[in-house]
């Protein structure tokens, strides 16, 4: 048994050298850390470490359990997170199948940088333009009033129940393009020949997307998908802060920012990282969910 | 193979631990390197050189030493070089978990580890009494001394800017509120009086129908107060403190309580002025969504006929370029909306908690010099130097006062910014004393467009000591349910602001109340009530 161990790991010494390495880094920096989520179960301060700190039991986790605002926070990180998967992840698809319809090369490029800009602005500089495109002087407010669609500015930010959509529409604006790189990718790696058989049969367009692309890139479709889901819980904190305002607080505080405001913010690191706990367990549940499902529907799955 | 497994790890955690390394006590202080006396600062007798890292908890700071007037003159006298470095939260709970910090350290008198500077400070009492008893007995001033000194008998970090009572009696010291007008509508519309919410609304309706333009063509609008957003000098633009303060509401309850402002009767009243303003197009639209930049804009182009102002030492560069284009039409400040009870407008000054905190933490390479600089620049003299530069170089003594050379007390009054860089006096201030400044310098310390307003608070201004580090000592609980009431209270606000009728109004306070009871106010209350009593024994 042994010698056989040995003769095989010599045997093979040249893929080991090359895995051990990423094994190493692995469990330097992704499993060591984990032993901080020890945090979680104690009153920690930094000064004292977690070898100093004191143990609480379940105490961080109660407090946000306990809390009522805590439900209305999630159910607006599950909302704003639900309608960007639903509009935006179908959305990229579309997009990406339009474009690659586009036959001139020239205007084919320029959509698709045109479509990738926003993507490369940072939240701070969109949230400022945001603010003042939707501000009571702003540019939706100038358009609305000049063809005279509205009598009287409307304050979209500052009215709660806009702000899931205003979350939402933002987000795809700024990501839709840029979401379209991989499927486009997936589209131009399809064997042309299937496109010319299909032509020849008789099928027009769609049925040609339908029949060729869309099959092509089903695998594509999938792993963007359950990684979607599984970053669910993550509503993108940059986004909130800077959309943020206290009229529309009720229905823009999400997971993360309320981790912000009442964790980090007051230097509570242990009350932040009970609820950086409790939400990892739902996105991980949430993805061997999807994966099951997506298993039953169509057999390509990530694991 | 397993057993590798386990070895590896055991050593990643190691090397993961590491790094909590021993510190310094203070048993251990080394002896000091010269013969010290309370009379005479040590850095006079100490010709010992030294290079000292200073870290500010502020990543807008980015000063170097070395490079301007002020520095240059501080390193010749005390031997000490500084290397800065600044940064956020980040960086500073990464130093403190690290154990690795530099030698000095300046915090602001809020952050959650002033609570537990035992753990990473050398008390400076203890560093005086060895090093430099010039400091406790000569520099520093006796109040702020008293109130700084713990339960445990020790001080561990030294405030900038704390205004003792000694330092109100004096007088000099200024407010930070101010309710500004434009200066040509005011005096068109016959200098109304604003005093009354019938006067308030009236003048804010007589100005809508004058119509004047502001510098982008559109109509100036009658009233305009700072932004909602939080990390604001005081969030919810004048309705947290700025408001109550004119109208006089007090803060503390006549047996020495915790005063709950909000729900105040008057406060309550001029609310609902602020309502019907608002009811009748009288106000910014987006007074409760709009951004810091939207709000400066604004006051660049003279937007505004009335603009309430929580924050005038953050107001200067959007006043200055507007008052620079227009002097006609500067902001000036007014008697504002008042105490229909007869209250006196009470604007808070600066408090003896002061701003910041600096500490010299267990890891100083060389505590000695590092006590001898805090005691140079907290003394009057190093204060002097910091403000003023050297006498004869930059500054001459006139009726017992230093007084800047003309042409730098013009730059620092037109061009503050460029002031900072290449003169540096005032700019190091995170150990000054605001109020000697005061004394010193007097109006002439700020910028031209603040003089008026900053002239008008000194009547006004009162010391609320009592308030100091209310919320600073909190327990988790309470802080975090602060931080939830805070935040109710925000949108309580702009619920308020945005209500069509009084009965919404009473509603929507009723269920900020009920919130409140429901979130720990009892128990905050209590807390609170017990910093009050704390400070009044540290006061006495």
């Amino acid at each position: 048994m042994k010698s056989t161990f040995k003769h095989k790991f010599l045997s093979q010494w040249e893929l080991q050298v090359m895995v051990w390495p990423s094994i190493i880094l692995m469990i330097v920096f992704s499993f060591v850390p984990m032993l901080g989520l020890i945090i979680a179960f104690q009153d920690y301060s930094p000064l004292s470490g977690f070898t100093g700190s004191e143990f609480v039991g379940l105490d961080n986790f109660k407090a946000f359990l306990g809390d009522k605002d805590f439900y209305n926070v999630l159910t607006n990180t599950l909302a704003i997170s639900l309608m960007k998967l639903l509009i935006g992840f179908p959305l990229e698809i579309v997009l990406a199948i339009l474009i690659n319809q586009i036959r001139l090369a020239l205007f084919k490029k320029f959509s698709q940088t045109v479509s990738y800009l926003p993507h490369f602005l940072s939240w701070v500089i969109l949230g400022g333009m945001i603010t003042s495109w939707l501000g009571s002087s702003g540019l939706v407010n100038s358009f609305l009033l000049s063809t005279h669609l509205i009598s009287e500015p409307l304050s979209f930010l500052s009215n709660a129940n806009a702000y899931w959509w205003i979350a939402t529409l933002s987000d795809i604006w700024k990501e839709v393009g840029w979401g379209t790189i991989l499927y486009l990718a997936a589209i131009a790696g399809i064997d042309p020949s299937l496109y010319e058989a299909a032509k020849v049969d008789g099928a027009k367009i769609l049925k040609r997307i339908w029949y060729v692309t869309l099959p092509g890139i089903k695998n594509i479709i999938v792993l963007m998908f359950l990684l979607r889901v599984g970053s669910i819980l993550g509503a993108n904190l940059d986004q909130t802060l800077v959309l943020q305002n206290s009229s529309n607080m009720l229905r823009s505080e999400v997971i993360d920012s309320y981790v912000y405001h009442l964790g980090l913010a007051q230097g509570d690191f242990s009350f932040a990282t009970a609820v950086g706990i409790f939400s990892s367990v739902i996105s991980v549940t949430l993805l061997l969910v999807a994966n099951f499902l997506t298993k039953k529907l169509s057999d390509s799955t990530i694991f | 193979m397993k057993k590798s497994i386990i070895i590896l790890t055991l050593v990643a955690l190691a090397v993961s631990l590491a790094g909590c390394g021993s510190k310094t006590t203070s048993a251990e202080l080394p002896d000091s390197k010269i013969e010290v006396t309370k009379d005479t600062p040590s850095w006079k007798n100490d010709k010992a050189k030294a290079d000292l890292d200073w870290y500010i908890n502020f990543d807008w700071f980015a000063q170097t030493w070395g490079n301007d007037v002020a520095t240059k003159y501080i390193t010749e006298d005390t031997g000490v070089n500084i290397t800065y470095s600044s940064g956020s939260d980040d960086k500073l709970n990464t130093m403190m978990a690290s154990g690795d910090l530099p030698d000095i350290i300046t915090l602001e008198g809020t952050d959650p580890f002033v609570k537990e500077a035992e753990k990473f400070a050398i008390p400076l009492d203890e560093l005086a009494k060895k090093y430099d008893p010039y400091f406790l007995d000569k520099a520093a001033k006796p109040g702020t001394l008293k109130f700084f000194t713990r339960d445990d008998g020790h001080i561990y970090g030294y405030p900038n800017s704390s205004n003792t009572n000694s330092d109100y009696e004096k007088g000099g010291i200024y407010g930070n509120e101010a309710f500004l007008v434009r200066k040509d509508i005011y005096e068109q519309l016959g200098k109304p009086d604003m005093t009354t919410p019938e006067g308030f609304i009236s003048a804010l309706e007589a100005a809508q129908k004058l119509a004047v333009k502001d510098e982008t063509g559109k109509t100036v609008i009658p009233l305009g107060i700072p932004n909602f957003q939080k990390g604001n000098f005081d969030p919810n633009g004048i309705f947290n403190k700025t408001l109550a303060d004119f109208i006089g509401v007090p803060v503390l309850t006549k047996d020495g309580k915790y005063y709950d402002r909000y729900t105040d009767a008057d406060f309550q009243k001029w609310l609902k002025v602020i309502v019907d303003a608002r009811q009748k197009g009288l106000t910014d639209r987006d007074m409760i969504t709009m951004t810091k930049d939207d709000k400066n804009a604004r006051l660049t182009n003279g937007s505004y006929f009335v603009y309430f102002s929580s924050d005038l030492n953050g107001e200067p560069d959007p006043l200055s370029m507007w008052t620079k284009e227009h002097p006609d039409k500067e902001y000036i400040a007014v008697n504002g909306p008042s105490s229909t009870i007869g209250n006196k407008t009470a604007l808070p000054g600066t408090s003896i908690e002061g701003w910041t905190q600096t500490f010299i933490t267990k890891n100083a390479k060389d505590p000695q010099k590092a006590m001898e600089l805090v005691t140079y620049l907290v003394s009057e003299y190093g204060n002097n130097v910091m403000d003023f530069g050297r006498e004869g170089e930059t500054y001459t003594i006139k009726d017992g006062k230093p007084v800047l050379n003309p042409d730098l007390l013009e730059l620092k009054q037109t061009d503050p910014a460029s002031f900072e860089k290449k003169v540096g006096l005032t700019t190091h201030l995170w150990l000054q004393d605001s109020a000697l400044l005061s004394r010193q310098m007097g109006i002439s310390q700020f910028p031209k467009a603040l003089q008026q307003p900053k002239k008008w608070t000194q009547d006004h201004v009162v010391p609320q000591f009592e308030l100091a580090s209310l919320d600073v000592y909190l327990s988790k609980e309470s802080s975090r349910n602060k931080e939830k009431i805070d935040q109710n209270w925000s949108q309580t606000l702009a619920k308020i602001l945005d209500a069509k009728s009084d009965s919404e109004i009473d509603q929507a306070m009723n269920e900020f109340i009920q919130y409140r009871k429901a979130n720990g106010y009892d128990k905050l209350l209590e807390e609170r009530n017990n910093q009050i009593a704390a400070n009044k024994k540290k006061l006495e």
